[in-house]
């Protein structure tokens, strides 16, 4: 049995991707990562809206959900750089200011919770970085993925560093490609590796032509690396890749870009021998197609 | 112990010091309380004891009142201890017997929001303040002759300016160098701003004039181990390592290193270059002569070798030198170690180190050295040609609150300079300084600012965010904001300069621990007071001189080191200190030769002397600093402090709790 | 603010210049006015008659006469809503060198944050521009006076909510969260994807746990946020 953790779903994951969860759910326990469900979990809530509207509401939301998983005695995992900024962020600000957790409480009481501040938030990259290491995915993988890696970071994964001590380097963290390297994969240098997919912070939902425009930026680079797959730990991030690509040929007549995407979990699904389907790969906008001759 | 028969009468003083205490402490409220105290003869308050109304009003009550021992309840006693124990000693009452209340620092300053408590405060301490004066003692202070020499610390412009000030006066001063020569950071330049004057050509006369001045004794390759004492009688240790070559003898024809098999990189050349184990900084040396690098040479590494011995004509390597060590005896301490230039690696995002493209300012500088690596050219690392289009990024490592949140204040001259130069070797050339500010701020700074922008250089108001290389043409692309027309934008440049600031040297640490003298928030050395005393150290006798103070200009090291060396030629001149009577009293009959306080104290200022039968502890007034920690831990309870006796304390802390 | 450089016939600029300063007069701003009526009549001929909506154009206040002298309560509002002293700011213009939105559109985060710290309340609240960064932290990681910028436009986004000002997409999003207790609730598509992936047709979130909905409605309610949404006047999205 491995370790536990307090399993975060978040909204894209269950509501929208759910080949994500599947991955997880089949893939993590043989590499020693055990999910807990947290019964109840609402929304994070998402950062770059709800935070906007209302830093209040935001707050109470997320101090929550920490306590659904303070009343089970596990770490949040989540597999999801919005989650994580969100819940991560809200856990330090409450343990760091009493007032501030006093005010918080005060409208938990209402619904019978309070926030102690006993457990810790942490993103599947920094388990898997820390815990199961790039050694102990070498050990798990049986298809290795002859595939170039466009490896994406996202932004909430690792900024605001401060926050974030086990990250490394926020401008040039080497984690994530050696976790995708420990699959087989080459990860390729691409010019806006570290930029933004342009989703976050509320500007999808709202203003999706400027969204795109900075991921049509991430797109091209990754092309003109000769990448053939993008690779997230984030689902919006995956989102916009993967619905995104849709998107610019329906709203700009471009080109296919035609670059597969694949969540973190799901890659390891497929390089541990796990059927594209049973990951959910094919339920993605852009056909794996490509990729996945390749890896036969 | 103080003489009951004495009818004492104590006067007391407190001062309003205009309103920094008046504003906060009810001035009468303490001087009425302070009345009533028992043996307290008279009490006063005024706008300002120190001035010469205060003062007058002391000495008279010291003539007439015959008053004879005085309480000033005002600030802390670092202000104003020695004027006031000035105004007991002129008007004919012993100085020692003053007591300072610090109803300011410690009371007005710190309870600015509670008025009343801090009142009550105040009383308090001129309470115990009296208690203690009841129990004071005339003391006398004790007049040392002074060592008339002086230790200037740091071969550099700021060092070689000190040492010439002080030794044209007439006294012997001793110049200790850690390198094999002199020259300092200046003799790493090939101009200077503004005037773009050849740097060697004016600092080799002045490192000449070092070399044969009959009163400066010039150590390179010496470094500062040990120190004690206080002003006018330091004692301090250098340790000299072998040159392992005759400075008498070298004529500097360079064969041996010609021959010299180890290569390594070159430190003045921050890497762009190699030199031998046997090496000379500069053709204007001084001591004019090379040095051989204990760290690399196969000889005396491993045993092997010594071609370069075989080939010197003059015969002058020789490995038989031994380190040194050099004790000496000094009046004054100059300190002018320097600094060291920021290392900008850890701005990733800039790229240095990984990009040949992108360079430091000093490495830029080197380039234009005839003497340097590429011969005085400015040319890309990557391809050794000159570049076309220049980038300078201002603030590198300076004024960044990840960093260092100071201006280094050099940076904005040297990149005008630099930039200027570039200009100057190819006037196709395109150079651009990115800027927050642009500091021009000494003599004719701005118009050398205004002849740039004339010759063709651009200014854009951003900060650079990022450099990325272009993987097909190699070029650097910077991205900016030009935040005067409020566009943001890329652009490529095949070298770009990171004018990185001044930072304290590495050693800062060591020297302060060495010297007991402590260093700024910033790492720099800590100057005594940063606008009345911006020379001194915080310990008297010591002094600062130069960027191991904080960053500054050839000018202002040249300025701040003969300021420095004014301050440092006071105990000199006067030839006598007075030393305060801060040590204790070994009573001879109690004090059993145990050895614990020689062991124990911090500035080894007791020894174990042989007095008649007895083998008993002596203490060096010079030496002692009058910490108390032999008066503690005496198990006789020999060693009897003569201020802050127990007698006085333990009063103190009576009156306190009563 | 959106922004065309383009090269022209000089004849034709000559003519166009002639007529603008005949209409408008010398004041500043009126070539804007001019070429933003052309371009929408142009782009309604285009369609066939059926042009976008014609706002009236509102001239930015770089375009008034006077511009208002600097106030500095709004900036201390700011610094206490937010603990972020915008006023720490050198202009330096890193961020907006750091920026991806900066990078495509005229989003210029160092201006908003002078515009704020010089007290232009009004308008920086009800810009567009405020809700174009989509929070990745790159200036907050390499700000020079270490001030953390999206901290100070979150802040400000939550001033505008509570004036009303939110763009209507965002109120969709925010009624779902109430509604559901998900941002992005489940869909018929998705439900059924779960089925075939062998996972529970509804999540073990909100969506299956009644009492845990109720919970974070009271939540919502008791921090005010349902009051905000309701506040909200419907404002369109303009293309940036």
């Amino acid at each position: 049995m491995g370790k536990k953790y307090a399993f975060f779903l978040g909204c894209l994951i269950p509501n929208r991707y759910p080949g994500i969860e599947a991955a997880a759910r089949k893939v993590l326990p043989r590499i020693g990562i055990e999910l807990v469900d947290m019964n109840g979990a609402s929304c994070c809530p998402a950062p770059g809206v709800v935070k906007s509207f209302s830093r209040p509401a935001w707050l109470a939301m997320a101090a929550r959900n920490l306590c659904i998983a303070e009343e089970m005695g596990l770490e949040v995992l989540t597999f999801c750089n919005g989650c994580y900024g969100t819940l991560a962020e809200a856990n330090h600000s409450l343990k760091a200011d009493r007032a501030l957790r006093d005010s918080v409480n005060s409208k938990l009481k209402e619904i019978g919770k309070a926030f102690k501040g006993s457990i810790g938030v942490r993103h599947l990259a920094e388990v898997l970085m820390k815990e199961v290491t790039a050694d102990g995915i070498k050990k798990a993988v049986t298809k290795p993925l002859n595939l170039k890696a466009a490896v994406h970071y996202g932004c909430h994964l690792i900024k605001p560093k401060v926050l974030r001590e086990w990250v490394g380097s926020a401008e040039r963290p080497t984690f994530l490609d050696e976790l995708t390297e420990a699959l087989g994969a080459e990860s390729v240098e691409w010019e806006d590796k570290m930029a933004c997919c342009g989703a976050g912070g509320g500007v999808r939902s709202a203003i999706l032509d400027v969204s795109l425009r900075m991921l049509n930026r991430k797109l091209l680079s990754a092309k003109e690396a000769g990448a053939d797959f993008i690779l997230n730990v984030c689902p919006f991030c995956h989102l916009q890749f993967d619905r995104g690509q849709i998107e610019l040929q329906k709203l700009y007549g471009l080109q296919p870009y035609d670059i597969p995407v694949l969540h973190y979990v799901q890659a390891l699904g497929l390089a541990m021998g796990y059927s594209p389907h049973e990951l959910g790969v094919d339920m993605n906008f852009v056909r794996a197609d490509r990729i996945l001759e390749k890896l036969s | 112990m103080p003489d009951p028969q004495e009818d004492l009468k104590i006067g007391v003083y407190v001062c309003h010091c205009g309103k920094n205490i008046a504003d906060v402490v009810n001035v009468k409220e303490v001087a009425d309380f302070a009345s009533k105290l028992p043996g307290v003869e008279v009490a006063r308050e005024y706008l300002h004891m120190c001035d010469d109304v205060g003062q007058e009003m002391i000495s008279n009550d010291i003539r007439e009142l015959g008053i004879n021992r005085v309480v000033v309840a005002a600030c802390s006693p670092k202000v104003h201890e020695l004027t006031f124990r000035e105004t007991l000693r002129k008007a004919g009452l012993n100085p020692y017997l003053l007591e300072i209340a610090n109803i300011r620092e410690q009371c007005s300053w710190v309870h600015r929001s509670d008025p009343k408590r801090a009142t009550e405060k105040a009383k308090d301490l001129v309470k115990m303040a009296v208690a203690k004066a009841k129990w004071l003692m005339p003391l006398e202070t004790k007049s040392v002759e002074v060592s008339r020499s002086a230790l200037v610390i740091g071969g550099g412009i700021a060092g070689i300016q000190a040492a010439l000030d002080i030794a044209d006066n007439g006294y012997q001063v001793y110049l200790v160098e850690k390198g094999p020569s002199l020259g300092g950071r200046m003799g790493q330049w090939s101009k200077v701003f503004p005037t773009m004057d050849c740097a060697a050509c004016i600092l080799t006369p002045k490192m000449v004039s070092v070399a044969r001045h009959p009163r400066i004794k010039l150590l390179t390759n010496s470094e500062l181990i040990e120190a004690s004492g206080s002003l006018g009688n330091f004692k301090v240790r250098i340790r000299k390592r072998p040159r392992y070559v005759d400075e008498e003898k070298c004529t500097a024809c360079g064969l041996c290193a010609q021959k010299c098999p180890v290569r390594v990189p070159n430190e003045i050349d921050f890497g762009m270059s190699s030199r031998k184990a046997i090496y000379i900084t500069s053709p204007n040396a001084v001591p004019l002569a090379y040095s051989i690098d204990g760290e690399n040479c196969l000889y005396l590494k491993r045993g092997i070798c010594r071609v370069c011995e075989r080939v010197c004509e003059a015969k002058a390597i020789n490995f038989n030198q031994k380190e040194e060590i050099i004790e000496l005896k000094v009046g004054s301490i100059v300190v002018a170690i320097g600094y060291d230039p920021f290392d900008p690696t850890p701005l990733e995002e800039y790229g240095f180190g990984r990009y040949k493209d992108v360079v430091t300012g000093p490495m830029l500088e080197r380039m234009t050295d005839p003497m340097g690596p590429t011969g005085g050219a400015i040319l890309r690392p990557s391809t050794g040609k000159p570049p076309r289009k220049v980038a300078f990024i201002q603030c590198v490592g300076s004024r960044d609150a990840r960093f260092n949140i100071y201006c280094s204040r050099v940076c904005c001259m040297y990149a005008i300079k630099d930039s200027l130069i570039i200009k100057e070797q190819n006037p196709e050339a395109e150079v651009y300084i990115f800027y927050m500010d642009i500091r021009a701020f000494g003599k004719g700074y701005e118009e050398f600012y205004l002849r740039s922008q004339e010759a063709g250089v651009r200014f854009i108001r951003g900060k650079v965010s990022s450099i990325r290389e272009d993987p097909k043409t190699k070029e650097l692309i910077l991205r900016y904001e030009d935040t005067l027309l409020g566009t943001a934008l890329e652009d490529s440049f095949d070298l770009v300069v990171l004018s990185v600031g001044q930072v304290p040297r590495a050693d800062t640490e060591t020297i302060s621990k060495i010297l007991g003298i402590p260093r700024s928030t910033d790492g720099f050395l800590m100057e005594a007071h940063p606008k009345l005393r911006p020379n001194d150290a915080v310990v008297d006798g010591i002094y600062l001189a130069g960027s191991a103070q904080y960053p500054k200009d050839i000018p202002d090291a040249v300025a701040q080191a003969s300021g420095a060396a004014a301050r440092a030629l006071i105990p000199l001149s006067m030839g006598r200190v007075e030393v305060e009577p801060l040590s204790p009293i070994i009573d001879e009959d109690r004090c059993g030769g145990c050895g614990v306080c020689v062991k124990l104290c911090p500035y080894r200022a007791l020894e174990l002397k042989r007095k008649g039968e007895k083998t008993v502890a002596e203490v060096d007034e010079v030496l002692c600093k009058g910490c108390g920690t032999c008066v503690a831990a005496c198990p006789s309870g020999a060693a009897k402090p003569r201020m802050f006796t127990e007698e006085q304390i333990l009063s103190m802390i009576s009156s306190a709790a009563r | 603010m959106g922004r065309i450089d383009v090269m022209m016939d000089d004849e034709l600029e000559r003519a166009f210049r002639e007529k603008v300063a005949k209409r408008f007069g010398m004041k500043k701003g009126s070539m804007s006015l001019a070429l933003e009526e052309a371009i929408r009549e142009w782009l309604k001929s285009e369609e066939g008659g059926k042009g976008p909506e014609v706002e009236k154009a509102k001239t930015p206040l770089e375009h008034l006469e006077e511009a208002p002298p600097p106030s500095l309560q709004f900036a201390e509002e700011i610094i206490r809503a937010s603990g972020e002293n915008i006023n720490k700011c050198i202009q330096c213009g890193n961020c907006v060198a750091s920026c991806p939105s900066g990078r495509i559109t005229a989003y210029n985060s160092r201006r908003i944050i002078r515009k704020a710290s010089m007290g232009y309340k009004e308008e920086v609240l009800r810009s567009i521009e405020l809700w174009l960064c989509t929070t990745c932290y790159t200036c907050v990681e390499r700000c020079p006076r270490k001030i953390d910028v999206v901290n100070a436009i979150l802040t400000m986004r939550n001033m505008a909510v509570e004036n009303g000002w939110m763009l209507d997409p965002h109120k969709m999003v925010s009624i779902n969260l109430i509604k559901t207790g998900h941002a992005v609730p489940i869909d018929q598509v998705t439900r059924e994807r779960r089925k075939d992936l062998g996972l529970s047709e509804l999540p073990p979130t909100v969506h299956q746990y009644e009492g845990a909905l109720l919970d974070v409605q009271q939540i919502l309610k008791e921090t005010g946020f349902c009051g905000l949404i309701e506040r909200a006047q419907p404002q369109k999205a303009a293309s940036a």
